[in-house]
């Protein structure tokens, strides 16, 4: 197991850096940079040769490139090309929150769609299994943002009733940072509980045909624990992967909820600095999201191994 | 599964999907144009008091403030606008007025200026005359090349460090118009006709011009040169870009946004709010005299989303909104409570031609014909809801209505901008083009500014003439970098041109200036457009101008598109307020108070 643990921990540094890469050429072959906007749209500065050499822009594309992930490894981020300020330090300050509603909306779509999946499950091919997969093909098909316009347009419009405008931090104020997360993090939560509810009742259907749940039933055990002790622990295995792969799902849900509730997270500043053409801020923000989900994946991977005693590392 | 269980699985989708359409029909139609804070973030309106074009030896006296009617002003409250972006590369008040649409609105938050555009509650939107601030009386002298300013005495910065609260000068005032001039900002052309800035006394100051412009007391109100503390100078600046450019770090922070505006600076967490409060030492008193300003807090709080920003208006949490990104009509029947207000836009959509690329536009048949087949009314319609005028020449008359001029008042010229694809058709085959050999030109145009609301409907007009065009969308920094610029590799372009004052609008057709993108060369026209610029009669001028605008209605150097007018909403209980356009909401708001209940 941990030879297995230090083994994965070790292909993340090509993986890294094969993303390194990708992160630093994809935003280049926008048109368009940070000093054109500034002498251009912002009048920010007189002379775009000059404004283009202060900022590092006008050295070849692979100095800038090994500049950068040299600094990478010393731990020097990048900064802001607009204000400045080291990106780092911004990201510091947006990771914790695109995490915390990222994290909220994955454990709302587990919180509600493993007891769905498992009713679903024991109803089958009842009214009750009939409405709960057609919610979830709908569930399924809605996108976020439309259904983000929905909740946030149709209270204020009926009862004039709005989510709490401006972020406020859980220091700050607990229940309005709650109610603040709760909305955008149950609407990322829809797509991902529909698929968990799919994936739970089918593994459910599955573990239920099996001889030792028969053999659970003919001990005469209750059927809490037939169900619950025998049956749910061996469904949940493939779950748990569905589970690990809806986090980026979530991150890439964060996205679009951050800009239309508000948010100061990762991804509303991900996409000003595309926007902007921040190169550095766009880096580090694509750098460090991509080490979440990897993280993420390689927890679940090493979860396995918990969860189910068959499960051997080598 | 059974045909009942198969009938009962698709009536629940199908229930289910009822109710997900019914719930948005039911929603705001509002579709979101992305763009857009609560406060008003671009353009131009006026005042009530001074002249644009102040004859020599006038002396102007500064009128009475705001008109005080009514119930009795109510100290205290908050007030909360919603900005769809933060503040992004620091808050120095000389280099970033061309951008950042909130810097500039609370930039007249702390700050002010000599003069003003226009506030008040009487002051109808459009109104393009300067309105005094930090002065009190002005005179014009040695042919309009002279204009002495006296400043209020008394008038103190905020009680801050490093400041404290110190008188402020006319030392003040010429350091900060120096360094705008200095500096970088995209809009320093409105002020370049400035020579030289003279302090003789503490409440003195005097401006020299190159040339007497009829303009300089429209644009010695812009929001450019806002008086900051001299102190304010010390290290290099925070932001990469302004580094040896303006070297004063204290101004872009936000600890350095120290004036002597209505409220001060209090907290800045960036991509969530600002705030500020109420400063007690402010100069100003109403008509009354009670001490301004009403309002003890003002913030913005970031909300990106259009969506986000009306239904926080319509709950109740903003206290401002618009313009909205669907109906205006449809906002206002869904919030009859709410106060409304419109104003003029100060921007100019215009279609450019290329005259320096594009041989077929040197053929003036071919701009006649395009100018004909271009059905302004269907853009009206289709787009802009009909609420809006048709435009011809080269001042649109929704931007400066006192010079737009009526298609019967064209004269000749009239016939090229009456909508006649037979007779535009006939222009384009004298000129050698018909459907055997139509005349192909490139359209570019950018996804930002509502310029994708035009294309296809353009292309569907002239294709009915004759000539097609191949529509080319480019990102925002391409059309930066070419179109916006007149450059690159198009026939045609989509640009838009912010004009305080209507000359703005006519230097864009000399040689040289860096917005002429047509590229036009016309020394009968460069003639008549210097000429009105030194003229200072305004009666004079306005018929120099109504004579370019017939003149510019025959070369058809360009085509300006009608645009929409700006509308704002704010809350029932915000009294004695009236926005405008024009990035100094700190003047409208100074005067207004909040009544609960």
């Amino acid at each position: 197991m941990r030879t297995y643990a230090i083994q994965r921990v070790l292909l993340l540094i090509p993986t890294l850096l094969v993303l390194s890469f990708i992160a630093f050429a994809l935003i280049r072959f926008i048109p368009g940079d940070a000093a054109l906007l500034m002498t251009e749209e912002l009048g920010y500065a007189p002379n775009l040769e000059v404004l283009q050499e202060r900022l590092g822009l006008t050295d070849p594309v692979h100095i800038q490139y090994f500049k950068w992930v040299g600094g990478f490894f010393r731990g020097d981020f990048g900064r802001s090309l607009w204000d400045g300020s080291p990106a780092v330090d911004e990201l510091v300050r947006r990771l914790p929150v695109t995490l915390e509603l990222a994290f909220f909306s994955l454990f709302l779509s587990a919180l509600v769609a493993i007891p769905i999946g498992v009713f679903s499950a024991l109803k089958q091919d009842t009214r009750g299994d009939y409405v709960v997969r057609s919610t979830v093909v709908l569930a399924d098909a809605v996108p976020h943002f439309w259904l983000a316009t929905l909740i946030l347009v149709l209270p204020a419009v009926y009862i004039g009733w709005a989510p709490p405008v401006g972020w406020h931090s859980l220091t700050e104020d607990p229940v309005k940072h709650l109610l603040l997360l709760l909305l955008p993090a149950a609407i990322i939560s829809v797509s991902s509980a529909a698929s968990l509810v799919r994936i739970t009742r089918t593994m459910m259907l599955e573990v239920l045909r099996q001889e030792y749940i028969r053999t659970a039933w003919s001990k005469g055990l209750s059927e809490g624990a037939v169900m619950y002790r025998h049956a749910l622990k061996n469904a949940l295995i493939p779950v748990i992967t569905v589970f690990g792969l809806r986090v980026p799902n979530a991150l890439n849900g964060s996205v679009v909820m951050e800009a239309v509730f508000g948010i100061p997270g990762l991804g509303r500043w991900t996409i000003e600095a595309i926007h902007f053409r921040d190169y550095p801020q766009l880096q580090v923000a694509l750098m460090f999201t991509a080490i979440t989900v990897l993280v993420a994946n390689l927890i679940v991977d090493l979860a396995y191994g918990w969860l189910d005693p068959r499960v051997r590392y080598r | 599964m059974t045909a009942a269980r198969r009938g009962s699985y698709l009536l629940v989708a199908l229930l289910l999907a009822l109710a997900m359409v019914f719930a948005a029909c039911a929603g705001d139609d509002d579709d979101g144009d992305g763009g857009g804070a609560a406060a008003p973030s671009e353009s131009t309106t006026t005042t009530d008091t001074t002249t644009a074009a102040p004859a020599d030896g006038d002396t102007m006296e500064k009128p009475a403030d705001a008109m005080m009617e009514g119930p009795k002003p109510v100290y205290g409250g908050k007030i909360t606008f919603a900005s769809s972006r933060d503040v992004r590369s620091g808050f120095d008040p000389h280099g970033t007025s061309g951008g950042q649409a909130q810097h500039q609105n609370t930039n007249s938050w702390w700050y002010n200026n000599l003069m003003s555009r226009s506030y008040g509650v009487d002051v109808e939107g459009g109104t393009r005359e300067s309105f005094p601030d930090l002065a009190t009386d002005w005179e014009v002298s040695d042919g309009g090349l002279t204009y002495t300013f006296k400043i209020h005495e008394g008038v103190k910065f905020h009680n801050r460090a490093p400041v404290n609260g110190r008188e402020l000068t006319s030392a003040d005032v010429k350091w900060s118009y120096e360094r705008f001039l200095k500096g970088p900002d995209s809009y320093q052309f409105q002020l370049a006709d400035i020579q030289a800035v003279e302090a003789p006394d503490k409440y003195t100051v005097v401006f020299r011009l190159h040339e007497p412009v009829a303009s300089f007391m429209v644009h010695v109100g812009e929001p450019l040169a806002w008086v900051a503390p001299q102190e304010a100078a010390s290290s290099p600046p925070q932001s990469p870009a302004l580094e040896g450019v303006l070297d004063e770090e204290f101004l872009s922070t936000p600890e350095g946004m120290i004036g002597s505006g209505p409220w001060m600076f209090e907290t800045w967490e960036k991509d969530k709010r600002m705030t500020a409060v109420r400063n007690p030492d402010y100069f100003k008193t109403d008509a009354h005299g009670n001490q301004l300003p009403f309002i003890d807090t003002i913030e913005y709080v970031v909300i990106p989303d259009t969506q986000a920003r009306s239904a926080a208006y319509i709950s109740g949490d903003i206290d401002t909104f618009g313009p909205p990104s669907g109906s205006t009509a449809d906002f206002k029947e869904r919030n009859p409570d709410s106060n409304f207000a419109q104003d003029l836009p100060s921007t100019a959509p215009t279609l450019n031609f290329r005259l320096d690329r594009t041989p077929a536009f040197n053929d003036i048949r071919v701009r006649r014909a395009i100018a004909m087949a271009f059905e302004q009314q269907a853009i009206m319609d289709l787009l802009l809801g009909s609420i809006t005028e048709p435009t011809y020449g080269g001042v649109p008359a929704l931007v400066f209505p006192e010079y737009g001029i009526t298609a019967a008042e064209l004269g000749d010229a009239a016939q090229w901008w009456q909508y006649n694809p037979q007779a535009a058709a006939a222009l384009l085959a004298e000129a050698g083009y018909g459907p055997n050999n139509p005349l192909e030109i490139t359209y570019q145009f950018s996804s930002c500014c509502k310029a994708t609301y035009y294309p296809e409907l353009v292309a569907d007009m002239m294709d009915e003439v004759n000539v097609k065009m191949t529509l080319q969308e480019v990102d925002h920094s391409v059309h930066l970098k070419t179109s916006n610029i007149g450059m690159g590799d198009y026939d045609i372009a989509h640009s838009r041109l912010k004009a305080a004052e209507v000359d703005d609008l006519l230097v864009s057709f000399l040689p040289g200036n860096s917005k002429n993108n047509s590229h036009i060369d016309d020394p009968l026209l460069t003639e008549m457009i210097k000429a009105q610029r030194l003229t200072q009669d305004p009666n004079q001028r306005f018929d120099q101008i109504r004579q370019i605008q017939r003149y510019l209605a025959g070369q058809v150097y360009l085509i300006r598109i009608p645009d929409r007018f700006s509308d704002f909403f704010w809350q029932p209980w915000i009294k004695n307020f009236r926005p405008h356009v024009g990035n100094t909401e700190g003047r409208d708001w100074e005067i207004a108070w909040i009544e609960e209940g």
